[in-house]
């Protein structure tokens, strides 16, 4: 797996330099009230896709839900400390890639949460930042991409891991090397964090996934399109 | 005598008025609107005196006024609007709301304890924006309302969850089961689903 991440980070470095000048056409923002445009996202893969979709379906259904119900037995503050807990260990990825895009205060509000949540919030563990108005800037290294005009080229399901886009999935291989997490050894205890910490994610959750499952004539679609949306707002910001 | 008495009714209907609308002094028609219907569902929802089936329709017939579900058709469908025949619009629209409502519905009964906040407002001739957040206790979800005004009212027309907006999302589907089955079989999937939820 490793391996990958090797071969794909001087892609990743190249992606920059080459997009430096879409990024001039880019950087006139929609007006908000324009709402005509339809944000799409090519799907060639799109039967292979949904195959990974019907995997990771069922192993959201038969394995991680179940885990996850199990663990709403759990205090709910303690899961929302694990999850501030981790949220401030992965300070450097979204300080990193606020840096990245040009945006100096964003870094600065993350660099200010780190450290008021670290000391006042006990490692991590409370987010006393939020309670004083200072939100976190939810920025990632596929946003980083986006930012210089490249486009999120065509939509990606991947097992284990979910919805995501060939732009996306080159941004997740900059994240790991910016998560603090990839530090952890062997690598085996990575995984073992990640889906610790997805468990808890999904425990805490609404069962928004059921209630798409449940109400939406193709959930597939519907989720490919809410992804695309909310990337492309995201980049956007 | 008739100064004084001008000045304590004065102050004395302002103290009134601040009173009966507490948020009527800054805030925006198309905000108020949305403020309002939010607020009733809500409390709505909350009201255990009612049943659940009681609950659902005094919380359709608010959404039925304070949308417009002709317009939100007309988006979600996009250039298959202008293909349907009348007939065929008028049960799109009417299934279409049954579906975005028990969406709708669905997703704030399960934020019902959470708060919300609102937090700006824009208004740009006939359209307006109005930006709210639920604050949960482990995440902030960001609702953005799009309000159009029609004979005087300003009516919701895109709901914006996390920067989805509802209506297009549902493009690509019904686009799909267009070319796939016809506007008659999309009709025929959406009343099999409508039915499904509401057994």
């Amino acid at each position: 797996m490793k391996k990958i991440y090797h071969i794909l980070l001087p892609l990743f470095m190249l992606f920059p330099a080459l997009s430096l000048a879409a990024n001039m056409e880019q950087s006139i923002l929609d007006d908000e009230f324009d709402d005509e445009e339809i944000i799409e996202i090519a799907d060639p893969l799109e039967p292979i896709n949904r195959a990974f979709f019907g995997f990771n379906d069922i192993l959201y259904s038969y394995a991680l839900k179940p885990v996850a119900k199990a663990v709403r037995y759990i205090p709910e503050p303690a899961r929302i400390a694990l999850k501030n807990f981790v949220s401030n260990l992965t300070t450097p990825i979204r300080f990193i890639n606020s840096l990245l895009q040009g945006k100096f205060s964003d870094a600065g509000t993350e660099g200010g949460r780190f450290a008021i949540n670290s000391i006042i919030g006990i490692l991590g563990l409370f987010d006393p930042a939020r309670e004083m108005d200072i939100y976190k800037k939810d920025e990632d290294s596929g946003q980083t991409l986006g930012y210089y005009g490249v486009g999120q080229g065509f939509y990606l399901v991947i097992p284990f891991i979910g919805p995501s886009s060939l732009r996306d999935s080159i941004g997740l291989v900059a994240n790991y090397y910016m998560d603090p997490l990839s530090l952890l050894s062997p690598e085996r205890d990575y995984y073992i964090a990640q889906t610790g910490i997805i468990i808890n994610e999904v425990s805490l959750d609404k069962d928004t996934y059921e209630s798409i499952k449940k109400e939406q004539l193709d959930p597939y679609l519907f989720i490919r399109d809410a992804y695309a949306q909310h990337r492309q707002g995201k980049v956007e910001e | 005598m008739t100064l004084l008495l001008k000045n304590i009714l004065l102050s004395l209907s302002l103290i009134i008025a601040s009173i009966s609308s507490p948020l009527a002094a800054n805030e925006s028609a198309p905000m108020e609107q949305v403020r309002g219907t939010i607020d009733h569902i809500l409390t709505t929802l909350k009201d255990d005196s009612i049943s659940k089936q009681e609950k659902r329709k005094v919380i359709i017939d608010r959404i039925s006024q304070s949308f417009d579900f002709t317009g939100m058709s007309q988006r979600a469908l996009a250039t298959n609007w202008r293909k349907a025949n009348p007939q065929q619009k008028k049960d799109f629209t009417e299934l279409f709301q049954q579906l975005i409502q028990n969406t709708y519905i669905g997703r704030l009964e399960a934020y019902t304890d959470e708060k919300v906040r609102y937090l700006k407002s824009k208004t740009k001739g006939r359209k307006a924006i109005i930006k709210t957040m639920i604050v949960t206790k482990s995440a902030d979800i960001p609702i953005k309302y799009k309000l159009i005004q029609k004979n005087g009212n300003w009516l919701v027309y895109d709901v914006e969850i996390e920067k989805i907006s509802l209506i297009s999302n549902y493009r690509s589907t019904y686009q799909s089961l267009i070319k796939k089955n016809g506007f008659d079989g999309l009709l025929a999937t959406m009343r099999d689903k409508v039915n499904e939820l509401n057994p």
